[in-house]
């Protein structure tokens, strides 16, 4: 490894209306390593790698590539130098092949059969199996971030700027990753990894680059320091610690008995046999890779998919027949995890998107009337309670921030005291502060008594916030085990669908 | 009884417009634009195709003629939906009406006048017959072998994507409008130098609406449109020619039988999307959405 | 289209003309019609704008006249109805079949407008109803059919099948077949009183089954320029169609209606204007024939022009038996005349006609 820099920008600054996204900001990737960009959202990551990429042009400062300037005006530009990227929303086709879809990534591609014997070689030489004419539309999560970086690694990129790619990877698909960036780091390619997840950055990372408000903060070694210390320079400032005190397992709340339902979508699973139980006080985590059932489990709770009148059991009452607002009204609340579309309508205002959830259970309509002002006093109660940074109650759904956005729709839910909340990816591309608060509203939620189903893929969340935790794979849910009492490994094998023990019984 | 090589004859003139019109059409939707304005296209083309025809006398002429015309006013959808970010849907609507109302205007002078006589292809049937199934294949092998053709369907499948990989998707989309345009023109421009043989105010009679009808029938496919447009235009050509023939039919069915058969495909293409995991070819991602360059 | 939406504005102004006879010496007599096509059709509307214009020419300065072209026949037609009663107009032409119910529904509701409906049977106080005998004509038409056909195959492209057609296929087969006796008829429905790419494909078909001899009643010259480059011949239908001639069209039954758009204006006008159906033909010159053009033997032309003659002079009725029904049952015996209300019903083709009415 040498330490000759491939990359390097000196004093690059953008500016928004209202925002100064980059502000001078100076850093060197050299070749073969791996180089963390380590921010919370809104830190100026995302403005800096599409400055790289071609996609915007910096207000001032230079970058350098192998020495020779780097000013590309659009992502050819970029890509014909030396620059690939794997972006976090894949920027696939869904209708078109694998091939397809990596000749569109590439300048000059060669002929299809050329390209198809080509995408073979390549995902053998780094371990990522591919069939080059399946239909991306068909494709895992994982295998979609293969065909990106197929889609990039044919390029012969010198560096490699990878957005987040782990959000949507199990543990296992995300060693399966490292394992290959590391091989590319030791073929002497460059990477820049962008992440908030502390924990990888500092057991896979040679170098960080920590930013904050647009600025470089500091640049460590991320093997040298605590994620505490990282969280800490992301920030700036101490992190809050999660508060899980308080907590008592009450009554049960809610039982699942034997629920099957068909698949949302042609994407979705099928739920089969599923059964789980919730006490007050208690939050279930429910792990699993995306498209195992997720969404299915989250309508079937919500009301948005009726199952038999048996399944579902609230308090003592059957639900499975009841809508979404029956059961809101008795207090069997779901926040889905699309935030933008099916949590919260684009279009409506802040108060609109309130009325939607909140009608019923706070008394919002009333004779068929909307109550403008409770609404409205409601929602500013939300944006006081969860640090929504919106400029009012008015301001459409669109115009937030991801995490902004997700801060609202969990705390519309929480601020209606529900008895049971089920949520489903509740931090998703949420930056580290706004999570927390996200997560600590969960607990809170709990000490008072409520029962929180807590579906997500991030692991580390799940273990941080459930007391008992079981996986979903293939529609099937797995015996719930204690939190406590597991390793990642385990967990990792639930996923996977090998049901530890159970499975050696039938 | 009824020759069927002579009724296949007829079948390729009648379903010519068609075939034109739902080509076109399929390339501007495979970019991810809806362009409800065939009919007004089409009626454009047929009166600047006729008048070019008739001045000049020369119908192939008339044909480039009708191409550009098209193309001219499909520029107009183009610059509502793709600068000014308007309603594809409504945009469509207006260009169809736009379009139809201009043919009338300056279509006043024409009435009454004979096409120029054209010379036969192969087979006694008009070359532009000819080029029409031609292009075919040709629109066959652009989008599914050609770099322009991929990067049109990525285009029209998920324009962030593109826009995000470095095309340009807004030229690209105009570009598409604009052939869409020219072959509407042509489409239109045969209905009167090749069919009916003169210019009459509203003589595309709907034309550009089965025209549309027959992209979805197609489920986006060039062969598809092919079928399409030899089904309508089979079906009407046929029940006339068994009407000629004496043969007692039941006229009603036979003209409803085209959107009976394009009902029923449309529901067996929905229900093998529903539950074969999308492995049929379904619309566009990015059909009728505007795009937005944000970032 | 756009014509029609310039006059869904004028429908807004306050109906100034709403005055009573008394007024109408001073005030010009508003005068409106609506079309089932365009003017420029060159054919139906043509002719029945080129009325409109003769009440112009007649009245100068005491009337006013306006129209609204392409009304598609049913809820539309109701619109445009009320459209030109709201403008004040006092006299209103609606000069296509299907606008029959509408006029009966808008007529109700406007008492002191007067209306009138071209080829339809429904009356009422202010609506009179007014049709022209196109059957005489095409008796002539046939007459010439049957003798210039080559190949014994004339074809005939119907629109709908209602009396109104089907008297003209029945007159014109009839003068067909006493002329040559070997003479089949083909018909096609287009359904349609103007499609110009369908009237085309039909004349195709027909021509593809061997016709030679083309008789239309659609109203585009789409059948003619078919016929036309097929070498076959074809009459104009509704206007004189004369750019076809000396062929394709070798002669045409033209629709005359200025001299009773004329004399109704001039009823209004003068206050004897009552509700009746008038039905005038060859001799009232509401049905003329074009000129018989030289592509036609002299002998056939004079043979033509004499049968002319004789229906004007009321001296041989079209429908005179003996005349069987395609059933063969009898319909007219040896000598005896179709009377108005069986030919106004008729729903049946003559012996001889192979083809069938559709249901």
């Amino acid at each position: 490894m040498t330490e000759a820099a491939v990359f390097r920008a000196e004093g690059i600054g953008k500016s928004y209306p209202g925002v100064r996204a980059n502000d001078d900001l100076s850093f060197t990737v050299t070749r073969g390593e791996i180089h963390a960009l380590l921010g919370e959202n809104g830190a100026g990551k995302s403005t800096l790698v599409k400055m790289i990429y071609g996609l915007v042009r910096p207000d001032d400062g230079r970058m350098f590539l192998n020495d020779r300037p780097h000013a590309p005006t659009d992502p050819r530009a970029a890509r014909n130098a030396g620059v690939a990227m794997v972006f976090q929303h894949f920027s696939l086709f869904d209708a078109l092949s694998v091939a397809e879809n990596i000749s569109l990534g590439m300048e000059n591609p060669p002929p299809r059969r050329e390209l198809k014997a080509r995408i073979s070689r390549v995902s053998q030489e780094y371990g990522l199996p591919l069939d080059p004419s399946r239909r991306v539309a068909t494709l895992s999560a994982g295998e979609r971030q293969r065909v990106e970086i197929i889609r990039c690694l044919l390029q012969d990129p010198r560096l490699l700027i990878m957005d987040e790619p782990t959000s949507v990877l199990t543990p296992q698909e995300a060693e399966l990753l490292f394992a290959t960036l590391r091989k590319l780091a030791d073929m002497g390619r460059s990477i820049l990894y962008i992440s908030h997840k502390l924990e990888e950055i500092r057991s896979h990372c040679d170098r960080a680059t920590i930013l904050r408000n647009g600025k470089v903060v500091a640049s460590c070694d991320p093997r040298a320091h605590s994620a505490r210390e990282l969280a800490a320079m992301m920030v700036g400032g101490e992190m809050r610690l999660i508060d899980r005190s308080g907590r008592q397992a009450g009554e049960e709340l809610l039982r699942v008995a034997g629920l099957s339902l068909p698949a949302v979508s042609a994407e979705g699973t099928a739920l089969k046999n599923v059964s789980l139980s919730l006490k007050a006080g208690e939050i279930l985590g429910i792990g699993g890779v995306a498209g195992n059932g997720q969404e299915e489990l989250l309508a079937a709770l919500s009301g948005e998919h009726p199952s038999a009148p048996g399944a579902i059991t609230f308090e003592g009452h059957s639900m499975g027949t009841l809508g979404p607002q029956q059961r809101r009204a008795a207090g069997l609340l779901a926040a889905p995890e699309d935030r933008l579309g099916h949590a919260a309508v684009p279009d409506f205002s802040l108060t609109e998107n309130s009325l939607l959830t909140a009608g019923p259970r706070k008394g919002l309509v009333r004779h068929g009337l909307i109550d403008h002002a409770g609404a409205r006093a409601f929602t500013e109660d939300v944006i006081r309670a969860f640090d929504v940074r919106t400029p009012g109650p008015d301001t459409a759904a669109r115009a937030l921030s991801g995490g902004n956005l997700q801060k609202f729709v969990i705390g519309r839910e929480v601020m209606q005291a529900p008895r049971v909340l089920v949520v489903n990816q509740p931090t998703w591309g949420v930056d580290a502060g706004a999570a927390a608060a996200v997560r600590q509203s969960l607990l809170d939620l709990a000490r008072d008594g409520a029962g929180v189903i807590v579906i997500s893929q991030d692991l580390d969340e799940l273990m941080e916030l459930s007391d008992r935790f079981c996986a979903l794979n293939e529609g099937r849910l797995s015996e719930p085990r204690m939190t406590a009492s597991l390793s990642l490994d385990e967990i990792g094998l639930m996923l996977g669908g090998a049901h530890g023990m159970e499975d050696a019984q039938i | 009884m009824i020759d069927p090589l002579s009724v296949f004859l007829l079948l390729l003139s009648a379903s010519t417009p068609i075939v034109f019109a739902a080509l076109g059409e399929l390339v501007t939707e495979r970019a991810g634009v809806l362009n409800l304005g065939v009919e007004g296209m089409m009626i454009v083309g047929a009166l600047a195709g006729f008048a070019a025809a008739h001045a000049t006398g020369s119908p192939f002429i008339g044909f480039v003629v009708a191409a550009l015309a098209g193309a001219a006013v499909s520029m107009t959808f183009a610059m509502l939906t793709q600068f000014l970010l308007a309603n594809q849907v409504a945009s469509g609507l207006a260009l169809t009406l736009f379009g139809l109302g201009l043919a009338a205007l300056f279509g006043k002078p024409l009435e009454g006048i004979k096409a120029p006589a054209m010379v036969p292809g192969p087979l006694r049937i008009n070359w532009i017959v000819w080029l029409g199934i031609a292009m075919v294949p040709l629109i066959w092998w652009f989008l599914n072998r050609s770099r322009a053709g991929l990067i049109l369907r990525g285009v029209g499948e998920n324009h962030d994507a593109a826009h995000a990989l470095g095309y340009p998707v807004r030229i690209v989309r105009i570009t598409a409008i604009g052939f869409g345009g020219a072959m509407a023109g042509v489409g239109g421009a045969f209905l009167s130098i090749a069919i009916v043989l003169q210019w009459t105010e509203g003589m595309t009679a709907g034309a550009g609406w089965i025209a549309l009808a027959i992209v979805v029938f197609s489920n986006w496919t060039a062969l598809g449109v092919l079928a399409g447009a030899w089904l309508f235009g089979g079906v009407t050509v046929l029940q006339l020619r068994l009407q000629a023939a004496g043969v007692a039919v039941p006229v009603q069915f036979l003209s409803m039988a085209p959107y009976l058969a394009t009902i029923i495909v449309l529901v067996l293409i929905s229900a093998q999307q529903k539950y074969s995991r999308r492995s049929g070819r379904a619309a566009p991602g990015s059909l009728g959405q505007n795009f937005y360059a944000l970032r | 289209m756009n014509r029609r939406k310039l006059m869904a504005s004028l429908a807004v102004i306050p109906a100034i003309g709403l005055a009573t006879p008394v007024f109408a010496q001073e005030e010009p007599l508003k005068v409106g019609f609506i079309y089932v096509g365009p003017v420029g059709d060159g054919g139906w509307t043509y002719q029945h704008d080129l009325g409109r214009q003769a009440i112009e020419e007649e009245f100068g300065d005491r009337v006013e006249t306006t129209f609204i072209e392409s009304v598609p026949e049913g809820a539309d037609a109701e619109r445009a109805l009320s459209q030109l009663a709201l403008a004040g107009n006092e006299l209103i032409f609606a000069t296509s079949f299907g606008f029959m119910d509408p006029v009966i529904n808008v007529a109700a509701k406007f008492p002191d407008v007067k209306f009138e409906h071209a080829t339809g049977y429904k009356r009422a106080e202010n609506v009179a109803t007014y049709d022209a005998r196109f059957y005489e004509g095409r008796a002539v038409m046939g007459t010439i059919a049957g003798r210039m056909t080559e190949s014994n195959k004339i074809g005939y492209i119907g629109s709908f099948p209602i009396p109104e057609v089907i008297q003209g296929i029945n007159s014109s087969f009839i003068h067909a077949r006493k002329v040559n006796p070997d003479v089949e008829m083909k018909v096609v429905w287009a359904y349609s009183w103007f499609d110009p790419a369908k009237e085309a494909d039909a004349a195709s078909a027909l021509i593809a089954e061997g016709v030679d001899v083309i008789l239309q009643h659609t109203d585009s010259t789409a059948p003619l320029a078919k016929a036309q480059e097929a070498g076959a011949i074809g009459f104009g239908q509704a206007s004189d169609m004369s750019n076809f001639a000396p062929s394709p069209r070798v002669s045409s039954i033209i629709d005359n209606w200025a001299p009773y758009y004329i004399e109704r204006v001039g009823q209004v006008l003068d206050g004897t204007w009552e509700s009746k159906g008038t039905w005038a033909g060859i001799a009232g010159g509401e049905v003329e024939i074009g000129e018989i053009t030289e592509a036609v033997p002299a002998e056939v032309k004079e043979e033509a022009l004499a049968l002319k003659d004789s229906i004007a002079s009321g001296e041989y009725h079209p429908f005179t038996g003996p005349l069987n029904r395609q059933d063969g049952s009898e319909w007219l015996a040896e000598g005896q005349v179709a009377t108005d209300e069986e030919l106004s019903g008729m729903n049946f083709f003559v012996e001889g006609i192979t083809a069938k009415i559709p249901e």
